[in-house]
């Protein structure tokens, strides 16, 4: 009898405590400071920098921190439509709730997005801050980024892998990692019309140069070993039609240096492009795009599929073998294009959109808008790896007059790889502002007229997850279609891989065969 | 009566056990040196909060990688690092004893005991087995819970197996496999229903297959990977350390099986005559249990003593604590400890972290000969190596010698190396925390400092760092990088690394007297005694009293050799080194026909000087030549 009383004491107890920590959670969430309260006439300082800027509409919620000394901080988060959003928290660690952050944005497509946030201090006091302004955009991004996920590679690579990551919410997916191909170096990976039906992933090194070619839920793998080229397919673009992807083929040096702030660099001691018929499993090699002298890479397609954009430089070394090259800093690629017949596979005569010359820097990633209206590229001081160049910055070129101009998104670091949304409206990029040698993406919205707005740091749920991720971001790649195949699927492959069928030579040399295969043999 | 003697001289003999395998784990294998391993050992990083939790959620096993991680971190603390081990240790030992009853037991005392050699003969291997170790126990608990509901009805059976196993599988991996081959001996020796064993052995595959595939979405090859301790399987000893308590397990659970078929048919054959004969022999049975009970307490002494001795890494021991003094900059523990280890062992980091004892207690220059010594060693760049199996420690301690010299960017190479293979090791983070300082990378500095503050052991110290970083106080008291701001290399070359160069650049940009030092190590190395001429009115600019002991029979024989005199400053070779020499010019007339064997003499009588070195490299110079 005893016993029972004291479990029902104990259960009350239970109950009661619990329902004093509820409601104290519910109001400390719930209650903005009314009446009386000081007005501090600024922003509030706030991680990330989520102000004065446009925000996709299908963004997942932008979390941050308040960086404001205080007892209780308060957000309330409202636009002129739709029930306004109330956050609190002890640590200035605002978690903005899913369901209605994304109510809220939907019906304000187009509109302002304001965050007011009040800070309870020490003595009791409330302060307000001037409000947080965002614009809401009516324009969607593609709902999944795809990135490489590394530590601040050297010589090694143990861990390196490829995520999707869905920006409407926070659900980041492993879809490969090397630690399943004993760690070869994965690469680059590029998609067709901003799709993961139709992709390409590419890997250097063990166990051979090995290329994934995607289509819908299937995944094949094919080794991209062939007298003309012992390396691999590196950077790559997608043909509009989805029959064709031109690649480049690079003899990739890296070396080091003893005092710079980037220990590492790379240069191309010599490359290519080629073009992979998906169809026929056969390489083209025109002759245009891998001429003899000069440095070919970086291909792009233009969304007509009629032009084939590039870079180039001349080689100015005699030996490709010395590391680094003599002259490398002085190696500047300029824009080109070449004509492609998609009837046949013929190309025309290299031109030049924008030369070396003109800019005295070197230009490198061209990814063209899918409305076909701009063409964004880096330019950094010298060479082809602009990641590890702190000059690198971004640049528009309006595609009807060529006129070109540095974004004001850049900053002092290295700003590079880059990729557009499929409605031309967003950008993403790789930014070493924020973390010197860790690469973070940023999303910026593109105006009609090609300018950039102010851009966003993807955003965590853990609004202080940068601050002691190690990794950095790759090659980041907006998608509309998440990539659907299995990992055992790519493990299939990895089992059965394929040959390249055959090479049409377009070139007039004869092909080279030997040990060690190289294309400026082959040409 | 008897019996509980037995019984109670049992439990004495198991806590006396218990209680040297603590002390034995404590002193001897000392799991401080494995948490102070720099990733040697398979030893895993640990960090506060989800971020790193999310890590382990996403494959089978993963939970008791994240427990044991959490667990390991507390080797730091040497007692607790061994009770940890030690209970682990001592409940796999009460579940082995579970196991034997469940399998229909067996006359012995102490068997069980012998789970707890198998654990030791794999911790002295020194790979930290504490997550395979784990497994096993959880896989153990969970066969006795399956032994709660063996009298069920099949179907009952049958379906809390297939939950067990995959939970146990999503949380402990391996453990799932090794549980359904447990439940399938006993399904099949015990309980008799061969059909219900054989579909739980067949089924443990094929169900992993589909969980891995359908709900984890994980690789086959990942996943089957994580059944067995793969990581070890290419070097024999510790896979064989890391498979025996587990085929053990096994093998017992089989042999109790076994035995207890055939006993149980003679019983039958004999239950009659069994009975009287067992009337009449209760004395001799007495004498017999303890007898045997001796026998057995014996062989355990036995096999513990045995396993202490023979199968203990002693090597790998000392160059576990070699490394832990050299990060906690324990010079003298290096310089002592050295002398246990054979001369001829060859090992470029050994050479490595006596040279830089030898520096920091400004005996480099004075006697660097009296070990044995290896150009290669001086400044190692074996991180340019691509392979990820290399000896990894060498990353880390390079990396310090590569800052405190000034060399900044191979400091931060070497370490991102380390930091790729082996993970995120507080020293590691930590040293790059400091690089990205000296350079002015704030940014990059603080993301290493926050991942610091997330350490177990470490995150207190980082945190004071960050204190310090906001008041802008940090660097201002730290003697190391107010040194290393002023000496650090401000040339930068863009080929491979020349070791000459870049420490003559070194010391002619500032007053860097570790450069100096290793430059002159360098020239002894390389026998180019003029350098060290041209260098000499250096050793004043460092205020040395005297000159160092191998420079001086650098400059004797480079005397000697050209027939010229060097101006020494002031100062004068110590009589020592010129009858020193004086042997040494012996020797080499003495031995002129046999080359070899003078060495063998120079050393013997030389040991400790230049000159056995100096006589080798002029061997090696003419064989080269030739």
């Amino acid at each position: 009898m005893m016993r029972r009383k004291n479990i029902v004491v104990l259960i009350i107890v239970s109950v009661m405590v619990s329902s004093a920590f509820a409601v104290y959670y519910l109001k400390s969430s719930h209650t903005i400071p009314t009446g009386k309260y000081a007005a501090e006439k600024r922003l509030p300082k706030i991680r990330p920098d989520y102000f004065d800027t446009v925000i996709p509409v299908n963004i997942a919620p932008l979390n941050f921190l308040i960086e404001e000394e205080g007892e209780h901080y308060y957000v309330r988060i409202y636009s002129s439509k739709g029930e306004d959003i109330y956050v609190s928290a002890k640590d200035g660690k605002i978690k903005i709730p899913m369901n209605q952050w994304k109510r809220l944005l939907e019906l304000n497509r187009g509109n302002e997005l304001y965050f007011d946030v009040y800070i309870k201090r020490g003595d009791g006091e409330f302060i307000k801050f001037d409000s947080i302004i965002n614009l809401i955009s009516d324009e969607e991004i593609d709902k999944y980024l795809v990135y490489r996920l590394i530590k601040p590679l050297y010589n090694r690579w143990v861990d390196i892998s490829i995520h999707q990551r869905n920006l409407e919410d926070y659900d980041e997916s492993l879809i490969f990692s090397n630690k399943s191909i004993n760690g070869g170096c994965v690469n680059c990976h590029t998609f067709l019309k901003n799709s993961g039906e139709n992709a390409l992933m590419h890997i250097r090194s063990a166990p051979k140069p090995t290329m994934y070619l995607i289509r819908g839920s299937s995944v094949r793998s094919i080794f991209s070993q062939t007298p003309f080229s012992s390396a691999s397919m590196a950077y790559s673009s997608w043909h509009p039609d989805g029959r064709y992807i031109a690649f480049s083929v690079n003899k990739v040096q890296q070396f080091f240096h003893t005092s710079r702030d980037e220990n590492r660099d790379v240069v191309d001691n010599d490359s290519a492009i080629g073009i992979y018929d998906t169809e026929t499993n056969t390489i083209m090699t025109p002759r245009g795009l891998s001429q003899p002298d000069i440095l070919e890479t970086y291909p792009c397609w233009s969304p007509d599929g009629n032009y084939l954009y590039y870079c180039s430089s001349p080689i100015l070394w005699s030996d490709r073998n010395i590391v680094p090259p003599e002259n490398y800093e002085n190696v500047k690629y300029s824009l080109m294009r070449i004509s492609f017949n998609r009837e046949n596979g013929n190309v025309g005569e290299p031109e030049s959109i924008l030369s070396s010359e003109q800019t005295n820097m070197s230009i490198v990633h061209p990814k063209i808008s899918p409305d076909g209206r701009f063409l964004l590229f880096c330019m950094a001081n010298y060479g082809c790896f602009s990641i590890y160049q702190p000059s690198s910055d971004l640049y528009m070129m309006d595609l009807k007059t060529l006129e070109y101009e540095r974004l004001a998104i850049n900053s002092d670091k290295s700003d590079s790889y880059h990729s557009w949304s499929s409605n031309s409206k967003w950008i993403v990029f790789s930014s070493k502002r924020l973390g010197d040698i860790f690469a973070r993406p940023f999303l910026s919205y593109i105006n009609y007229d090609g300018k950039a707005c102010k851009p966003i740091l993807l955003p965590q749920e853990d609004p202080e997850f940068y601050d002691s991720f190690i990794k950095t971001y790759n090659v980041p790649e907006l998608i509309n279609v998440p990539i659907n195949v299995k990992k055992s699927d790519f493990e299939r492959a990895i089992g059965s891989p394929e040959n390249i069928s055959g090479i049409k030579q377009i070139t007039k040399a004869s092909p080279v065969t030997g040990k060690d295969p190289l294309w400026k043999q082959f040409r | 009566m008897h019996l509980t003697f037995l019984k109670k001289t049992s439990v004495i003999y198991s806590a006396v056990f218990f209680i040297t395998f603590y002390f034995y784990v404590l002193f001897r294998i000392n799991p401080q040196i494995i948490y102070h391993g720099n990733g040697v050992a398979a030893f895993p990083v640990f960090f506060k909060g989800m971020i790193f939790f999310k890590n382990f959620i996403n494959y089978p096993g993963g939970l008791i990688d994240y427990i044991s991680a959490f667990l390991s971190q507390l080797y730091y603390f040497p007692s607790v690092g061994a009770f940890i081990i030690t209970t682990i240790t001592l409940v796999i030992c009460l579940l082995t004893n579970s196991l034997i009853k469940s399998f229909g037991g067996i006359s012995s005392r102490l068997l069980f005991l012998l789970s707890a050699i198998f654990v030791l003969i794999a911790f002295n291997q020194y790979l930290n087995y504490l997550s395979i170790i784990l497994k096993l126990l959880i896989s153990l608990l969970f066969f006795r819970f399956y032994l709660f509901v063996s009298h069920s009805k099949i179907i009952y059976r049958i379906i809390f197996y297939f939950i067990i196993t995959s939970f146990l599988y999503y949380t402990a991996g391996s453990s799932g496999f090794f549980l359904a081959l447990l439940c399938g001996l006993y399904e099949v020796f015990i309980l008799r229903k061969h059909i219900i064993g054989l579909l739980y052995i067949i089924t443990s595959i094929t169900s992993l297959y589909y969980l891995d595939l359908s709900i984890l979405n994980v690789m086959v090859f990942d996943s089957y990977q994580r059944i067995i301790p793969y990581y070890f399987l290419n070097i024999l000893a510790p896979a064989a350390a890391a498979w025996g308590p587990l085929v053990f397990l096994l093998l017992l659970a089989l042999f109790v099986s076994i035995f207890n078929v055939y006993r149980n048919k003679k019983a039958a054959v004999n239950s009659e005559s069994e009975k009287t004969r067992k009337k009449n022999s209760i004395s001799k049975s007495k004498n017999k249990e303890r007898l045997r009970f001796l026998y057995e307490a014996l062989l355990i002494s036995f096999l513990f003593a045995g396993a202490a001795l023979f199968t203990f890494n002693k090597l790998e021991n000392t160059m576990l604590k070699m490394n832990y003094y050299s990060n906690e900059e324990k010079w003298d523990n290096i310089l002592e400890e050295v002398e246990h280890i054979p001369y001829e062992y060859n090992d470029l980091l050994l050479k490595h972290n006596v040279n830089r004892a030898l520096f920091f207690k400004n005996r480099l220059l004075e006697s660097m000969f009296s070990y044995p010594q290896d150009v290669e060693s001086l400044l190692t760049l074996n991180f340019y190596s691509q392979d990820p199996t290399m000896y990894v420690p060498e990353l880390t301690i390079v990396a310090d010698t590569f800052f405190k010299i000034g060399i900044i960017n191979y400091a931060e190479h070497s370490l991102h190396e380390a930091l790729e293979v082996v993970g995120e090791y507080p020293k590691i983070v930590h040293q790059l925390f400091l690089i990205n300082f000296v350079k002015g990378k704030y940014n990059a500095a603080n993301i290493f400092l926050n991942l610091l503050s997330k350490d177990l052991i470490n995150g207190n110290k980082a945190k004071e760092y960050k204190n310090q970083l906001e008041k802008g106080s940090f660097g201002q008291g730290n003697k190391i990088i107010q040194n290393i701001q002023s000496i650090k290399l401000e040339e930068d070359y863009d080929s491979t690394l020349n070791i000459e160069t870049v420490l003559k650049n070194l010391i002619e940009k500032s007053n860097n007297r570790m450069a100096f030092e290793y430059l002159m190590a360098y020239y002894l190395y390389t026998a180019q005694f003029d350098k060290i001429a041209q260098n000499i009115k250096l050793f004043n600019f460092y205020n040395y009293p005297n000159l160092p002991r191998h420079i001086e029979e650098a400059l004797i024989i480079h005397m000697n050799i050209t027939g010229k005199r060097i101006d020494l400053n002031g100062r004068k070779i110590s009589r020592e080194t010129n009858q020193r020499f004086g042997l040494y010019a012996q020797i080499m007339n003495d031995y002129s026909e046999d080359a070899f064997k003078g060495l063998r003499q120079a050393t013997m009588v030389l040991g400790d000087s230049y000159f056995p070195y100096h006589y080798n490299y002029l061997i090696r110079e003419k064989i080269r030549k030739k």
